[in-house]
């Protein structure tokens, strides 16, 4: 691995040509993540409507959400999302003394009633629906409609 | 427009610091180190002025641009003609072609990491979860008096005492901006990637030639964990970078024994404990190993500066979560004798899992989860067994003992984690490798360069 005259040994050589090579297959793999793999272009497809939901639902006030035939890592997605997107608005899933560490402690299957999101004074409940796939709106009504008590 | 004024402020801050303490350096050395430490001295800066108090808001980030843009004028002015000038290298024409194509390799690297920052949405779970929503929490209120955000348990998953360093950097994009949410609050990335870029090639090229500088250089600039990680809006490139930035200071030091490389290397190992708790053991790692240098020499006056800056501009921190819940994995409360033995049989788990991440040389298989490292480890594992003569150099030395407690330190936790073990490796070994990955370089550019 001597240099001699200035001029780089066989082995220096294969060195450098492993080092720019492992670079350019690098570039390779990420151009393929990028523009080539159809999951990352669904992936950012699933965070632009995800992002407007949430943003349109936020328009009216504080949100809550809720979850039916969900799995964890669909519960745990939407509820990060939500806080992260609608902040400073709170994102109401449980009464605040819950710890929310993990998929596990996100509510799921549980339908509120109107009641429970106005002591939370939630304006719009968004549901969420997996095996429908969809995000469901629903304003909650400022008043209970079967009249005080 | 706004995250360009912003970058600028960075950059001039850094560079009023560093110019005026880093001696006899190439100007790309010192432009590389100030985009490394800008970025964290501007957000230190934002931190403590938040818990006097003082939310950043935009008139409070233009006030504090342009006293950094002032005082960056008045560094530059003074250190006219004081750059040291690299010696150019007599390069044939093949090395000239190779040189171009390491830079359209780097400038690709550049370009992806911009396009993460800019273009595409924050879309890591840590980063959304965790890194830029803390970003928002800063940009809307003060520290003091202490925020909701602090006290509500439905955020616990965004880690309440995780240090703020990484989103206050983000807050200073919102507070130019005036909007929250993804909108370019991700561009200090951009200039530490570039940053600790130029710091690699600056320290490989001082010991080893510019041919192995370029090329090592290239290979780390387009490692797929920073086309993952870098501009992702976590807080893991500005770890490495700190880190980097670091690791070149100290080695300048161990060679100068001078004070300027001694606070630099302390700044950015006080930006390291600021920036994630990983950090903080990284920052202990240099203090330890910088307390057995000088104590060697018997620089007693060093020794105390070191630990006095690292723990001065730490300690805020260490006072405002004291009273924090713990709610989250709490590793530093488990992190005691009795955990540790408990769970020794995670050892060899552990070892295997880091190992085989290592090798991970290409993204195949189902296993999709930990970025791959090309021939990285590799290369370093062959030129390490190759240059064995290097070791009588002091500098590989240090750099092996570096990397050696670097990945030591990652252990404990591993081993006293409540989560799946194989799972959380699966999900975090890159990115502590990651982490790992400037001294890595360094440490192969050193062995390149002569035996003695």
């Amino acid at each position: 691995m001597k240099e001699r005259n200035g001029k780089l040994g066989w082995c220096k050589r294969a060195g450098l040509a492993v080092m720019l090579g492992s670079a350019c297959m690098s570039i390779g793999l990420d151009i393929q993540r990028r523009f080539v793999s159809p999951g990352a272009i669904e992936a950012t497809r699933r965070f632009v409507i995800t992002d407007q939901t949430l943003a349109d639902a936020g328009r009216a006030g504080p949100v809550g959400l809720q979850f039916i035939n969900c799995d964890g890592a669909t519960r745990q997605f939407a509820y990060f999302r939500a806080v992260y997107d609608l902040y400073p608005l709170p994102v109401v899933i449980a009464n605040n003394d819950i710890v929310v560490f993990d998929a596990g402690q996100i509510p799921s299957g549980i339908v509120r009633s109107g009641d429970w999101w106005r002591r939370h004074e939630v304006k719009t409940i968004l549901t969420l629906d997996q095996a429908g796939n969809s995000w469901e709106a629903e304003s909650v009504p400022t008043t209970n409609p079967s009249g005080p008590g | 427009m706004w995250w360009a004024l912003y970058l600028v402020f960075l950059q001039a801050a850094g560079y009023a610091l560093v110019s005026r303490l880093a001696r006899h350096r190439s100007r790309l050395e010192i432009a590389g180190l100030s985009a490394c430490l800008g970025p964290g001295v501007f957000g230190l800066c934002l931190v403590f002025l938040s818990m006097l108090g003082l939310r950043p808001g935009r008139a409070e980030v233009l006030i504090l641009g342009s006293l950094a843009v002032i005082a960056a004028a008045i560094s530059l002015y003074k250190r006219k003609g004081n750059d040291a000038i690299e010696p150019p290298e007599v390069q044939r024409p093949s090395a000239r072609l190779w040189t171009g194509a390491c830079l359209v390799a780097i400038a690709y690297g550049a370009v992806a990491v911009a396009a993460d920052v800019a273009i595409y949405p924050t879309m890591e779970w840590d980063a959304f979860g965790i890194w830029q929503l803390k970003g928002e929490v800063l940009a809307k209120s003060a520290l003091a008096p202490r925020p909701a955000y602090f006290e509500n348990l439905n955020l616990s998953y965004s880690h309440l005492r995780y240090p703020v360093l990484a989103p206050m950097m983000s807050a200073g994009v919102h507070a130019l901006t005036g909007r929250l949410g993804d909108d370019g609050q991700k561009t200090p990335a951009m200039l530490l990637y570039l940053g600790l870029v130029a710091v690699v090639y600056s320290t490989i090229r001082r010991g080893s030639g510019h041919l192995a500088a370029i090329t090592v250089t290239t290979m780390f600039a387009d490692l797929p964990v920073f086309f993952r990680y870098a501009g992702s809006g976590t807080a893991e490139m500005a770890l490495a970078t700190f880190y980097g930035g670091s690791v070149a200071c100290l080695l300048r030091w161990w060679k100068q024994r001078d004070w300027s490389n001694l606070v630099l290397t302390a700044l950015f190992s006080a930006c390291m404990a600021w920036t994630k708790n990983e950090g903080q053991a990284l920052a202990g790692i240099n203090a330890g190993i910088f307390v057995c240098l000088a104590l060697s020499r018997r620089q007693w006056a060093q020794c105390a500066a070191f630990l006095a800056i690292v723990f001065i501009l730490f300690s805020p921190w260490l006072i405002y979560i004291r009273n924090l819940p713990r709610t989250d994995e709490d590793y530093t409360g488990r992190l005691n004798l009795r955990e540790l033995v408990s769970h020794v049989d995670r050892v060899p788990v552990i070892v295997r899992g880091t190992v085989r991440a290592m090798a991970k040389w290409i993204d195949t298989g189902p296993q999709r989860l930990t970025a791959p490292w090309g021939m990285f480890w590799f290369v370093l594992a062959v030129v390490a067994i190759a240059g064995w003569r290097r070791f009588q150099r002091g500098e590989v030395v240090l750099l092996w003992i570096l990397l050696g407690l670097h990945l030591l330190v990652y252990v404990p936790p591993y081993m006293v984690t409540p989560w799946n073990l194989q799972g959380l490796m699966n999900t975090t070994i890159d990115r502590l490798l990651m982490h790992a990955a400037p001294v890595g370089a360094m440490l192969m550019g050193a062995m390149w360069g002569p035996a003695d």
